[in-house]
């Protein structure tokens, strides 16, 4: 557990608190103290991006810290963009703030480390941005894949599919993006735009289970099936993977050692 | 025909589920060998019939063909697969032999002193010539910054001597130590505990200091560690302080660390020498030079026996086509996902083809 006594740690706390608050409120049925609740949590939580960002001198997404700090940040306007989705399930909303908060809040160091010459790139804040949206997109998604694996009546169950897939589809170009932009990159880094490295694998791994997605959708032509919902699951435990166990295993150690 | 479709779907599916499950495997087996894998024979064969599905997929599924963003995702997908084949290793050893000549260093190393000019190609070990560049290049200067040293608690360690496997040498294992000041904290997985009772924090040209207060079993013993300028460590030897202590290692020690300053960049300012011309570049991290084909890379120093820098050389000339590649897959998939839906009209279209 590493708690945080800094002017950082207090914003990310209070960001986590408004998040959850609003999480409860909801469960009370105030619905409109909830969303208020879930925008001030926003504030604070990108307040904390600002902070950091400051203090560090560069753009704060450099390491885990900093991605699940931006991404704590990121649920709110996510969130705000998908209110019109047939089953939005805004509440899983704001808990997801509070899990995305809770790593930058309770696991890694804040301390801060400069940008090594590999990082200094216009496209550092691109590439990693994409992907930061496209996990936070296809992470509601599976929460609402998840949901279709209870027992539900048919026309909820459509809902949830319907939503899981357009999430899925918001979250596929960004995904896409953020490889195409990493494998630029890598090109004027370090020569090529693969290498092979094992978060590249992973990455792409992850990309073509979604590929595979929207395959099977096209090819089986059905209504909701759990396949679909399977497969939305298998894409989003690649992506926790590739975030976590990646990063931080010495099992995966490669050219982006440094996101650790 | 509905059946070859069905066939061309299924073995879509399967060719991309088996493509996920080989990547995942790659990356268990790290980047060397996983470049070896799938720049192999068996694997030729998997991106020859995966370019091969998906040109049949457009072949035969008009639906492709008509929707610009699938028309580009397919499209895309199938010229960085071409692409990627024909810049492999075996692609320009297959393109030097359909031209009769020579195959071109793709991947080589230019290891350059200042005022050394050069066009020796060399392997990753800068030891062994591999080819020589069309053009010389001459280092005028190679310039490192470092970020200023944060005036930070200074790294405490723990670390015992261990043997070099092979060779007679020793080198110290180290751990790093978690403190506070006036905190009380666990020496490493030893009986002992340390207190730090002052310090001066890690200021360049600066002796670095540290007074800590080491107890075991009842027993205290305070020690003042003074790092001296240029000094890369200072140390206390724990064994004499606490000889009674059970399963300690004779070379168990405290180490206060000098902290290294980061490198914030490295530039290699070259001169071009090409057909009696002279043409000046500055080459760093994320800014390659391109010279007649090539690209220069600053790749890193080294400083025996002489300050030096390697530059990486790769010629690609079928990297156009991933490129290529790259902007359909994007473009397309942008186009299918975010746009399409935004126009009534051409979902009405779809739906009715």
């Amino acid at each position: 557990m590493n708690l945080k006594t800094s002017v950082l740690g207090m914003l990310i706390y209070a960001a986590m608190l408004l998040y959850a608050a609003a999480f409860v409120a909801g469960k009370f049925s105030l619905r409109r103290a909830g969303r208020l609740l879930f925008a001030s949590g926003f504030v604070f939580a990108t307040g904390a991006v600002a902070w950091r960002g400051l203090s560090t001198g560069h753009i704060p997404l450099q390491n885990l810290f900093e991605v699940f700090l931006a991404m704590g940040a990121l649920i709110y306007p996510i969130a705000l963009a998908c209110r019109r989705l047939p089953a939005a399930r805004e509440r899983a909303d704001m808990l997801l703030g509070v899990i995305l908060l809770w790593p930058a809040g309770f696991v890694f160091p804040e301390t801060p480390r400069p940008l090594p010459p590999a990082l200094q790139s216009f496209l550092f804040a691109p590439h990693v941005l994409v992907y930061l949206a496209a996990y936070v997109l296809l992470a509601k998604s599976a929460i609402l894949a998840g949901a279709q694996f209870r027992r539900r009546p048919d026309d909820e169950r459509e809902r949830l599919d319907r939503s899981a897939h357009a999430l899925a589809a918001w979250g596929y170009p960004f995904l896409t993006l953020g490889l195409l932009l990493g494998a630029w990159w890598g090109k004027l880094a370090w020569g090529d735009y693969w290498h092979w490295d094992p978060k590249e694998m992973w990455a792409l791994a992850t990309w073509l289970i979604y590929t595979g997605y929207f395959h099977a959708r096209v090819q089986f032509a059905r209504g909701p099936s759990r396949l679909y919902a399977g497969l939305l699951l298998a894409g989003f435990f690649a992506i926790v993977l590739t975030l976590s166990w990646v990063n931080l295993s010495r099992l995966f150690a490669g050219l982006h050692s440094y996101a650790m | 025909m509905n059946e070859f479709r069905r066939m061309i779907g299924w073995f879509t599916l399967a060719l991309l589920f088996g493509w996920t499950g080989l990547s995942i495997f790659g990356a268990f087996l790290g980047a060397e060998l996983g470049k070896q894998l799938f720049n192999s024979w068996p694997l030729a064969v998997f991106w020859f019939v995966l370019a091969l599905t998906l040109a049949a997929g457009l072949a035969v599924f008009a639906k492709l063909r008509r929707c610009p963003g699938l028309l580009g995702m397919h499209l895309g997908m199938l010229l960085v697969i071409l692409g990627f084949m024909v810049n492999s290793e075996a692609g320009h050893r297959v393109a030097a032999r359909l031209r009769s000549g020579a195959a071109k260093t793709t991947w080589s190393y230019l290891r350059l002193e200042e005022g050394q000019v050069s066009s020796t190609l060399r392997d990753e070990t800068l030891h062994r010539e591999v080819g020589l560049l069309p053009f010389s290049v001459r280092l005028d200067g190679f310039d490192i910054e470092y970020y200023p040293l944060a005036a930070e608690p200074p790294p405490l360690r723990f670390g015992v001597l261990e043997p070099e496997p092979g060779t007679p040498h020793f080198n110290w294992k180290t751990r790093a130590l978690r403190w506070k000041p006036g905190r009380e904290a666990k020496l490493s997985d030893t009986p002992m505990t340390f207190r730090v009772l002052e310090f001066s924090p890690a200021v360049e040209d600066a002796p670095l200091s540290v007074t800590v207060e080491l107890s075991a079993e009842g027993k205290t013993h305070r020690h003042e560690l003074v790092c001296p300028p240029g000094e890369p460590f200072a140390r206390v030897a724990l064994h004499p302080i606490f000889p009674e202590l059970a399963g300690m290692h004779r070379s168990a020690s405290l180490l206060l660390v000098r902290p290294m300053p980061q490198v914030r960049t490295y530039r290699s300012r070259i001169t071009i020498l090409l057909d009696g011309r002279e043409e000046k570049a500055e080459v760093l991290v994320n800014r390659p030079a391109h010279v007649a084909g090539y690209h220069l890379y600053q790749q890193s120093w080294g400083s025996e026996p002489e300050l030096y820098t390697v530059l990486l050389v790769v010629s690609d000339s079928g990297v156009w086509l991933v490129y290529a590649g790259f902007v359909l897959l994007g473009a397309g998939s942008i186009w299918r996902f975010w746009v399409r839906p935004l126009l009534p009209r051409a979902a009405a279209e779809e739906g009715a083809a």
